[in-house]
């Protein structure tokens, strides 16, 4: 009964710590993951690098949509590998046993949890359970116990909990991992709440979701400037490439076209996210894609993803809901090749995709706004004045950041409220007065200042 | 006397009885529904069995039996709830006693944009399901490996394009690899579509500014085009890489050179340039011409040989007196235009019509002759648009094609499970064998 105190309280604090600090990233891990019982994916599973972990970790993933069965998988292993490592230190008689084995698998935690794949834990859970095979062969030791084992190991546990918890690596991690989730499926409050601010200025490569996020609830245009916005960049990550980036920026791509109605360009930037993937594919790109050819009614590519993700364990239920939905929808036909020769080609120009889709039929209730909000960031003024005069009219009010902008270029296609232009007039007083550092601070939740700098 | 598996036995048992229910067949005069659909095929001999399901997902049992070079299939499927079944009239594959190249060379990547995470040239055994990796990316640090190509289908040589950081167009003869970058040599231009000569001396390479777009909308979602391209040739004896004036300009495009069985005639397609490719791509349309070669140069002038203003030409491959090329409305990479479809020339006569069975609704592309010209390879994307799967079917020799089969593998259904295209397919005479570790330590330098 005293041996299973110190795996229980470890178990305990490892799924309370996973599960109530660490959901998103666990979900995460199975966005990302893959495991296919397929010809392919035996074969793929099979030529990695320590493959029986690897085949392992993959099927034990696929819980981790829950996370709670992934908080449970989490405690599982790191309690095994303590049981492993204290049976094998105890038999050899070594002191301080019970201590020993929960620094070890607290270790094993913290490193579990920045992981992406459980990979290592298994590994770890694998040789040590030869190790503790091997270790029966010699002879036994007797170690005498203590009663200050059992406080000791807690303080260890409660040291690793504290730890993991509280790791910047970690509580990035996380966030990371709730704004993809958020992103993808489209939960646009949880995002606004993940990324206020404040967690933008720190990391700058959530703003782009975050305004995202604004424009899907139709606010970009009153509070896109309360987030740090130094260029068009942080609005649709047009220009970003090379490394960690290029992988938010896919991620963030995909997210964006797939909410302005372009699901071409969605599937574009989901099979390229996919390939920065440690296996090329995931289980999330393939319910995605399943997702994106119901949606351009190919019903035919539909099927075919829906069939892969058959030969997984837990995704029967998505596929046959698609498998119904396209049951009783209309499959879209070819288009004749004198048609498709001039659709318009996606460029490296996101404005003048937002004015190619929108000429094709397909406008996103975002689309006024991030017309306009591109506009302003390229602080242009006649192209502004031109699309305030088509686009303005629709609006019941402008919103506040594009009135600032009007005010600021003298542009007059539309009423403007009495309090944008008194700050206005404060702002080219304060101009002349403040420090840079007291005028950023005043003016940092206005187009005025951006502007300001943009002609400097 | 306790008896514990008494129970178990008994439960065994009826648990068997009521799986071997006997299902009732009722015989049918219908050809069974079944994917990839057989019925009809010519087949080579020795070729490994050919595997398929019903349409419906039905189990099924088949029976084969061979009445001289004829084989019948008689397929009966069964309800699994209603346990009634039926019995269809059996189908014929028909076997070809015409030599076929015992192995095939392909590329399997994903059909991708940009990038790509693994990719590997293959070689599959025709008479098993046998498929072995030649070369993957994992051996030439996750570069691209493309262009595979085999003198005649001589398994002894081959050489495919590396990219990628201390990249190049890789050799192997034999056992002996090396690796050349072709733009340090003679015009600087890199080599892409390769053609060998049949006295294995020389190859003729398109050099192509290769881009890529992607539409807003609608079923096609890449399109690949040439800013520019040329025709290089290169000396294998001197690793010296020359140009022709005719076919090297900047008004002009030419591309995918194929040499004459004789060597003295190549092949090629050719466009005029234009301005804004991708823009302007329904203005592109590329075609057939030919130029002489004698002694190791080009002679003459290049003489048009197929083309029209309406269509694009691309893949022209040539066997005896027989030319297989695609045909798509317009561009140069027809993969992505479900109406690209292959078109047979006599080159005797310049009589050129669709080959009608070859072609589906969707694309079909890329293509090879076997080294007897009795088979062609063909990829297609027929079964769902997207992914290129291949197909093989007989020729006469009299300008007629039998019915093409899918690849088989053994079980149907890893035709749909794959997630990778079959790209670039090639006859081989022999297993090419395997290169990657001879691969890897050329870009481990």
């Amino acid at each position: 009964m005293r041996k299973a105190v110190i795996p229980v309280l470890l178990f305990a604090a490892v799924f309370l710590v996973s599960w109530i600090c660490q959901p998103f990233t666990l979900i995460c891990q199975e966005y990302e993951g893959l495991f296919l019982a397929t010809p392919d994916g035996w074969a793929r599973a099979f030529a990695q690098p320590f493959p029986l972990s690897g085949i392992a970790s993959d099927w034990l993933v696929q819980f981790y949509r829950d996370p709670v069965y992934g908080a449970l998988i989490v405690a599982a292993i790191v309690t095994g590998v303590f049981l492993l490592l204290r049976g094998i230190v105890a038999r050899r008689g070594v002191p301080f046993a019970d201590a020993i084995s929960t620094l070890g698998a607290g270790l094993l935690w913290f490193f579990l949890a920045r992981a992406a794949e459980p990979k290592p834990g298994v590994a770890v859970l694998l040789i040590l359970e030869v190790l503790w095979g091997l270790s029966l062969l010699l002879p036994a030791r007797k170690e005498k116990y203590q009663w200050y084992h059992l406080p000791l190991a807690s303080v260890v546990i409660v040291a690793a909990a504290a730890v993991t918890a509280l790791s910047p690596a970690v509580m990035r991690i996380e966030r990371f991992s709730r704004v993809k989730r958020d992103a993808l499926y489209g939960v646009w409050d949880d995002l606004l709440k993940a990324v206020p601010p404040s967690v933008a200025e720190k990391d700058g490569e959530l703003t782009p979701f975050a305004l995202l996020a604004l424009s899907a609830k139709g606010q970009l245009g009153e509070r896109m400037f309360s987030y740090p916005v130094y260029s068009e960049n942080d609005l649709d990550m047009c220009d970003y490439d090379g490394n960690t980036e290029y992988y938010t920026s896919l991620l963030f791509k995909a997210a964006l076209y797939q909410h302005l109605g372009c699901y071409n360009e969605a599937v574009h930037n989901y099979f390229q996210w996919a390939t920065q993937l440690r296996k090329g594919t995931s289980f999330v790109v393939l319910r995605k894609l399943v997702e994106m050819y119901y949606l351009l009614g190919d019903y035919t590519l539909m099927e075919k993803y829906c069939s892969v993700l058959d030969h997984s364990l837990l995704n029967r239920t998505y596929v046959a809901y698609y498998r119904g939905l396209a049951a009783q929808g209309q499959a879209h036909e070819t288009e004749p090749a004198s048609i498709r020769s001039i659709i318009p080609i996606i460029s490296h120009d996101p404005l003048y995709n937002l004015l190619q889709l929108e000429s094709f039929g397909i406008r996103a209730d975002s689309f006024a706004d991030r017309v306009l909000a591109t506009i302003l960031l390229r602080a242009n003024p006649t192209q502004l004045r031109g699309a305030l005069e088509q686009l303005g009219p629709a609006y019941e009010r402008i919103p506040k950041h594009f009135q600032e902008a009007m005010v600021f270029y003298g542009i007059r296609t539309g009423p403007v409220d009495d309090a944008v232009i008194q700050r206005y007039s404060a702002f080219i007083e304060d101009l002349q007065l403040l420090p840079d550092d007291q005028l950023i601070e005043r003016y940092r939740n206005s187009a005025f200042l951006y502007l300001q700098y943009a002609i400097q | 006397m306790h008896r514990p598996w008494f129970p178990a036995t008994l439960f065994l048992l009826v648990l068997l009885g009521t799986g071997c229910a006997r299902i009732a067949f009722e015989d049918s005069a219908q050809l069974p529904p079944i994917v990839p659909d057989y019925a009809g095929v010519t087949v080579p001999e020795g070729m490994a069995a050919l595997s398929f399901d019903m349409a419906d997902g039905r189990p099924c049992k088949v029976d084969c039996r061979r009445e001289g070079d004829t084989l019948f299939y008689t397929v009966r499927a069964w309800d699994r709830k209603t346990r009634r079944g039926v019995r269809y009239a059996p189908f014929p594959v028909y076997v070809s006693q015409d030599p076929i190249d015992p192995y095939i060379a392909y590329r399997l990547i994903e059909p991708s944009y940009e990038g790509w995470k693994e990719m590997g040239l293959y070689a599959r055994e025709l008479a098993s399901y046998r498929e072995r990796p030649i070369v993957v990316n994992k051996d030439t640090k996750g570069g691209c490996v493309n262009c595979h190509h085999f003198p005649a289908g001589d398994p002894s040589r081959m050489m495919f394009h590396a990219r990628g950081a201390g990249g190049g167009t890789v050799f192997t003869d034999g056992d002996g690899v090396r690796l050349l970058n072709l733009t340090t040599v003679g015009p600087r231009r890199q080599g892409v579509y390769p053609a060998w000569h049949p006295s294995g001396r020389w190859i003729a390479f398109s050099s192509n500014d290769t881009h890529q777009s992607f539409p807003i909308y609608g079923h096609q979602q890449v399109e690949v085009y040439d800013q520019t391209s040329d025709l290089i040739l290169m000396d294998l004896q001197t690793d010296s890489i020359s140009v022709c004036p005719a076919l090297y300009g900047d008004d002009r495009m030419e591309t995918f050179p194929a040499w004459s069985p004789d060597g003295r005639t190549l092949y090629y397609c050719v466009a005029d340039s234009v301005s804004s490719v991708g823009e302007r791509r329904a203005e592109v349309h590329y075609r057939l011409e030919s130029i002489a070669f004698a002694d190791g140069q080009f002679t003459g002038e290049p003489q048009p040989v197929w083309g029209c203003d309406t269509l694009s030409v691309s893949h022209p491959r040539v066997s005896g007196k027989w030319m297989l090329f695609t045909v798509a409305a317009y561009g140069t990479f027809p993969i992505w235009h479900p109406e690209a479809d292959l078109y047979l020339m006599d080159l005797e006569t310049g009589e050129t019509a669709p080959a009608e069975a070859l072609n589906s609704a969707e694309t079909e592309s890329y293509h090879s002759w076997s080294s007897g010209g009795r088979w062609v390879l063909l990829s297609s994307r027929r079964i769902d648009g997207r992914y290129t799967r291949l197909y093989i079917a007989h020729f006469d020799g009299e300008g007629h094609f039998g019915k093409p089969f899918l690849l088989p593998q053994k079980r149907y259904a890893h035709n749909t499970l794959r997630l990778k295209s079959y790209n670039v397919p090639e006859f081989v005479k022999g297993d090419p064998g395997r290169h990657g570790r001879a691969v890897s330590r050329l870009f481990a330098r």
